[in-house]
């Protein structure tokens, strides 16, 4: 692949946010009045039988490249799963090489995710999740990171060092859901005080235990 | 220095400017008619369906209702919890029968925990208050309604 | 006195500069004077809410400063968990209080998108209309606390003058004056109340010359210049490393508008400009607030010209809303930077995990970094230029 083409594929998720409006405007067409009764439903089937959306694709090849590039640099191991959230490029990046692909992907020349948007940590029943939103400042690109640790110990390396923004979303999370930050500055709980016990957004949290 | 006189120019121009402020308590304010003051309540529209209480995000009201001779359900409680009433307006928006409304009452504070708690009856004289304040906007079904009862 | 001079005379200081030596006491290095521990809140008038700063100061530089929050955590977002989605739009009014209608759109925006629905012409419109208005209302309101803050009465008291006029116009349209409840997934919950509109096409040249009236009454003022003018810079590679957001990015000359790079609702119809700041110091974030309620003007103008005459204002939405399975995100541009709600849905009419992407808490990182070695009478200076509401750092 030429630096060109590359080039002009990685700018592909600029595309559907830029064409927001014109997607609104066609799917006015093409939903006609069948689909107005119950557009939940009718998008659900729609994910099953009908071509698949066009950005959703679009997401998953993002996806795909960003994995060539981890691969290439972390070797096989390093990613778990691509796929996509909704219609971002979705990521999912192994706990041990966390910090490393984030800093790496931050400063990489094609794709340059220098700037964190949104990080959350979701309780599932058998793993907790840690979701990065990142944006390239300069190439346009949105991207979903992602990575997985045990229930129990939930630790994850921390990311402070490239992301100093997310300094206070990494208290958060280990203040909500108990999951700790290994590397993390000054990890203690922020929003619940000093002695809280548990942590409430996990979901087996009671509050009378 | 400029900078000071400009500034002090629009502090003067300031001064002829009529008063913006409003003597509460003794003028009160004109609430426009969407005003979501506390509810009001026409019992004889109730039918019981339970949907204000579930939709209410804090759980403040609860009701409850017995059929009668004719098989249909009459209500027979209906209270709102006030210390947790979050004034949302989502009950008046699911009621089906417009039974639960809201009024421009919205003077709450009161000594007491207790009587923030307010029941079918309390909220019946607060539609009836409603109704002799803005008679304009009650419609005329309602009106009747409120005269069979 | 007495040992301090005893002092001075043993490390053999002539008595004609004892005077000058007692002053400069402070600043030399080989005296040990001591750190003290400040403390700014929870209760102060320039934190603008339950926000306790834990400040170390020598002398009266900031040595180093620690924010505590978390006062008014009401833990929305655990409580989200139990709600159905349009039950939470009344708790989403209540994290951003100066801003209710930006909450509200953002939340809806969020589901909308996962759900792929269409909005009507017209609930878009006036969603715009609300949301501008409401930039305009929480913009006026920092100049306003700003200034009193930095010590000026009046401007807080003339603010309130427009604030109230904007605040009448949603009494109108929802029937509340703070926290409104207005959208809902799938438009608005009322259409305009007759003749509203040309409420707000009256108040436009109203405000516009009050824009002004303010660009008069602060801008030049050289008290305000010295207070403001080089306190608190930063430059945008910090500004983008600590991921801040909204004005607070903006002042460093950085054009990053959410409305402008990546689209919403309808804002790519209108014309506006981002304005931005060369210094990046908190005389540029004042005076941005100022110029963006121009730009939030002209939009509103656009708006009122464009807006369908008639036309339902909520789409056809199943009575209960199901999600589907998978995860959403979407920000907006808030009135204090990007305001964004991740959505983790297993299906059900309840929210798996919700989480809200806070731009006060985001924002609120950089103070430190700020404060350090800055001059404590400038802690207030740096502190009212993040803008910061607490309800929604503490969410």
């Amino acid at each position: 692949m030429s630096e060109e083409e590359r080039k002009a594929e990685t700018t592909a998720p600029q595309a559907p946010s830029a064409a927001s409006a014109a997607n609104r405007a066609a799917g006015a067409g093409e939903s006609g009045a069948k689909a107005e009764a119950k557009p939940a439903a009718a998008k659900a089937q729609a994910a099953k039988a009908a071509p698949p959306d066009p950005r959703v694709e679009a997401a998953k090849a993002v996806a795909e490249q960003i994995k060539q590039v981890l691969v290439r640099e972390f070797g096989e191991a390093a990613v778990e799963e691509t796929g996509v959230a909704h219609r971002t490029p979705m990521v999912r990046v192994r706990k041990q090489d966390w910090p490393k692909a984030v800093e790496f992907l931050r400063t990489h020349p094609d794709w340059k995710l220098n700037y964190a948007e949104c990080m959350a940590g979701t309780d599932y029943p058998d793993y907790i999740e840690i979701v990065l939103y990142v944006q390239s400042t300069e190439l346009g690109h949105f991207v979903c990171l992602k990575t997985r640790t045990d229930r129990d110990p939930a630790e994850v390396p921390s990311l402070v060092a490239s992301h100093p923004g997310l300094n206070w979303e990494e208290r958060e999370i280990y203040d909500l859901l108990g999951v700790r930050f290994t590397g993390h500055p000054d990890l203690r709980r922020i929003m619940m005080w000093e002695g809280f016990k548990g942590h409430p957004l996990r979901k087996d949290y009671r509050e009378w235990d | 220095m400029f900078g000071f006189l400009k500034g002090l120019g629009v502090t003067l121009s300031q001064l002829p400017r009529k008063k913006v402020t409003l003597q509460y308590p003794d003028v009160m304010p004109e609430w426009p008619e969407r005003f979501r003051g506390v509810h009001r309540f026409i019992p004889e529209l109730c039918i019981v369906c339970n949907q204000c209480a579930r939709i209410c995000p804090t759980s403040c009201i609860s009701l409850s209702g017995t059929r009668d001779e004719n098989k249909k359900l009459r209500i027979d409680t209906y209270d709102i919890n006030f210390d947790i009433c979050i004034l949302c307006d989502l009950c008046t928006e699911v009621c089906p029968t417009e039974s639960i409304l809201m009024s421009d009452t919205f003077e709450l504070a009161s000594y007491s925990r207790d009587d923030l708690y307010l029941d079918m009856h309390w909220l019946y004289e607060n539609e009836l208050r409603y109704e002799r304040a803005h008679p304009d906007r009650v419609a005329p079904a309602q009106l009747e309604k409120a005269g069979e009862a | 006195m007495a040992q301090t001079e005893e002092t001075l005379e043993r490390l053999g200081v002539p008595a004609d500069k004892l005077e000058h030596h007692r002053l400069r006491l402070d600043d030399d290095p080989d005296v040990r004077t001591e750190e003290m521990l400040l403390n700014v809140g929870p209760q102060h008038p320039s934190t603008h809410g339950v926000f306790r700063l834990l400040v170390k100061i020598r002398g009266e530089t900031i040595l180093d400063a620690e924010p505590v929050i978390g006062y008014l955590h009401r833990g929305t977002e655990k409580l989200a968990e139990d709600l159905q989605y349009t039950q939470i739009i009344p708790y989403t009014d209540r994290l951003d209080y100066l801003a209710a209608m930006l909450n509200n759109y953002a939340l809806c925006h969020t589901v909308e998108e996962a759900l792929g629905l269409e909005i009507p012409e017209r609930a878009e419109y006036l969603r715009v209309i609300v949301m501008e208005l409401q930039r305009i209302a929480s913009h006026l309101l920092f100049i306003g606390t700003y200034l009193l803050d930095l010590g000026a009465m009046s401007p807080f008291l003339y603010v309130f003058q427009e604030r109230e006029r904007i605040v009448q116009m949603f009494n109108k349209i929802c029937g509340a004056r703070l926290t409104y409840n207005y959208m809902r997934i799938g438009g608005v919950k009322w259409d305009a109340p007759p003749g509203w509109l040309d409420e707000v096409r009256a108040f436009v040249p109203f405000m516009k010359e009050r824009i002004k009236m303010y660009d008069d009454l602060i801008t030049g003022n050289e008290i305000f210049l010295n207070r403001t003018r080089g306190i608190g810079q930063y430059d945008t590679e910090t500004a983008l490393k600590y991921g801040l957001s909204g004005i607070n990015l903006r002042c460093t000359g950085f054009a990053w508008d959410l409305r402008r790079k990546k689209p919403y609702s309808i804002y790519d119809r209108f014309e506006f400009d981002i304005p931005v700041g060369t210094r990046g110091d908190c005389f540029d974030r004042y005076y941005l607030h100022l110029l963006e309620m121009q730009q939030s003007l002209r939009i509103v103008e656009q708006a009122l010209d464009q807006i369908p005459d008639s036309g339902p204002v909520l789409g056809k939405v199943p009575k209960l809303i199901r999600v589907p399975k998978g995860e959403y995100y979407s920000g907006i541009e808030g009135a204090r930077g990007e305001l964004g709600f991740y959505i983790v849905s297993d299906g059900k009419d309840k929210p798996y995990r919700l989480k809200i992407r806070k731009p006060s808490f985001v924002n609120l990182q950089l103070l430190p970094e700020l404060l350090r070695g800055q001059n404590i009478a400038n802690l207030i200076a740096i502190l009212g230029a993040v803008d910061i509401v607490l309800g929604e750092v503490d969410a």
